[in-house]
């Protein structure tokens, strides 16, 4: 018996919803928020962007994927969590209400295993380590035992955030996402500016970078301002980019590495929007030759967050559930925190 | 609590009611300084607001009524018994 599933996702600025059929992506249309240069998105305003937009979305993804009625749909999932608050809310609220009309079981996902289960199967990795890396996610993480475990994380900021902040400070263009304009600009560095380098053992820290590399943009803006003579050589934005980028996936392949050889794996699977660069992908490319290891990266339709990956989690959960009765209404709360390994793998025997 | 807002909210059929207060009531006020009460009489749906100050029970009344509409506009157009 086919099973079809549905997955809305909405906890950051971009909305998407999926529909898959038995590991087929049937549709999966999406629509990103983008502020103006300088600014970063908002829960008030994201979520009225979700509320705007979420119906047509619907009606997209159905017509793509050649669904005439939600009533041809098994298991209605969406993302429960980690996440902005408000826009959670806003798409679990539409979820509910048509779960509830068409008498569906419902399932909340967990947005960090969205990403994974949706690596796993476009790439076929069968047990790679997994570098999380987007604008509210920085993890490493290994399945062991019916949970996918965090072997380390940033301590404090997501390594996109650091971009994605960086990013305002010159005011580059959010369109499609800040992080692109960052990899075009980098692409054209020609010196390498010394930044902080923060891995603390399996784990990484940003946020110190991000406040080093913007006392140097204000310094440059300063001294361009008073059209000082400049000490130390100005330094143009594309080198600023092409310093940043090599430092912060210069850390995060460094922990990719200790988490292969402590693990014993030799496929690194990279997932999350930021997995999009690359950069970071020729990076752990290089050290992955090193090992013998592979990487497996997925393009940006998958990479960014998007409704066919909360549809793939939400359908291995279902499937996995014999009773296929998806989660009580209670349940499907949403919560702005939500740890990776909370969650049971119950779909996987290994 | 010093300040109160009591709405009540008629929906067109029992089964409508129903969907909406399920779908409504699962998640808590974001912030602590409001409390929200909710019930359900046939097809009518009661919530109670009280907090300290009129300015938290606005903020809350103004997103609780948003996610109203959401679901009704939901309904409207997706509700295959419609």
């Amino acid at each position: 018996m086919a099973i079809t599933a549905i997955g809305f996702e909405g906890s950051a600025n971009k909305i998407g919803i999926g529909i898959i059929r038995d590991g087929e992506v049937l549709s999966n249309p999406r629509h990103t928020y983008i502020t103006p240069p300088g600014e970063g998105f908002r829960p008030n305003l994201t979520a009225k962007h979700h509320q705007s937009v979420i119906l047509d979305l619907l009606e997209k993804a159905l017509k793509e994927a050649n669904i005439k009625s939600l009533a041809d749909i098994d298991v209605f999932c969406f993302t429960k969590g980690p996440g902005m608050g408000a826009p959670l809310i806003v798409v679990a609220t539409v979820v509910r209400t048509l779960a509830q009309l068409y008498n569906k079981p419902i399932i909340g996902v967990n947005h960090c295993i969205g990403h994974i289960e949706m690596g796993r199967l476009i790439t076929g990795a069968k047990n790679p380590v997994v570098l999380y890396v987007s604008g509210g996610n920085t993890q490493i993480i290994a399945y062991s035992e019916h949970r996918y475990r965090i072997f380390g994380e940033t301590i404090d900021i997501a390594v996109g955030n650091c971009l994605d902040r960086f990013a305002r400070l010159l005011k580059l263009s959010n369109d499609p996402s800040p992080g692109y304009n960052i990899e075009q600009l980098a692409k054209k560095g020609q010196n390498y500016i010394q930044l902080p380098y923060t891995v603390k053992g399996m784990d990484v820290s940003f946020s110190g970078i991000l406040s080093h590399i913007k006392t140097i943009i204000v310094g440059n803006k300063q001294a361009r301002k008073n059209q000082n003579e400049i000490k130390q050589h100005s330094y143009t934005n594309e080198d600023l980019c092409f310093s940043l980028q090599e430092t912060l996936f210069a850390m995060l392949v460094e922990i990719t590495e200790r988490a292969l050889a402590h693990v014993g794996s030799n496929q690194v699977l990279i997932v999350g929007g930021v997995g999009c660069n690359v950069r970071l992908q020729e990076m752990m490319g290089a050290m992955c030759k090193e090992r013998q290891a592979t990487v497996c990266a997925i393009d940006e339709r998958y990479c960014i967050d998007n409704g066919a990956m909360i549809a793939q989690a939400g359908y291995e959960m279902y499937n996995a559930d014999k009773t296929r009765k998806g989660m009580t209404l209670d349940e499907t709360n949403c919560s702005q925190r939500y740890r990776t390994d909370a969650v049971y793998v119950s779909w996987r025997d290994d | 609590m010093d300040f109160a807002c009591e709405l009540n909210i008629p929906l067109l059929t029992t089964r409508h009611a129903e969907i909406v207060y399920n779908t409504v009531r699962i998640d808590r006020e974001p912030k602590k300084n409001v409390q929200r009460i909710e019930k359900l009489n046939n097809n009518i749906l009661n919530v109670r607001f009280e907090a300290e100050e009129a300015k938290f029970i606005r903020v809350a009344v103004e997103s609780y009524l948003e996610k109203i509409n959401s679901i009704l506009r939901t309904i409207q157009r997706f509700d295959p018994n419609l």
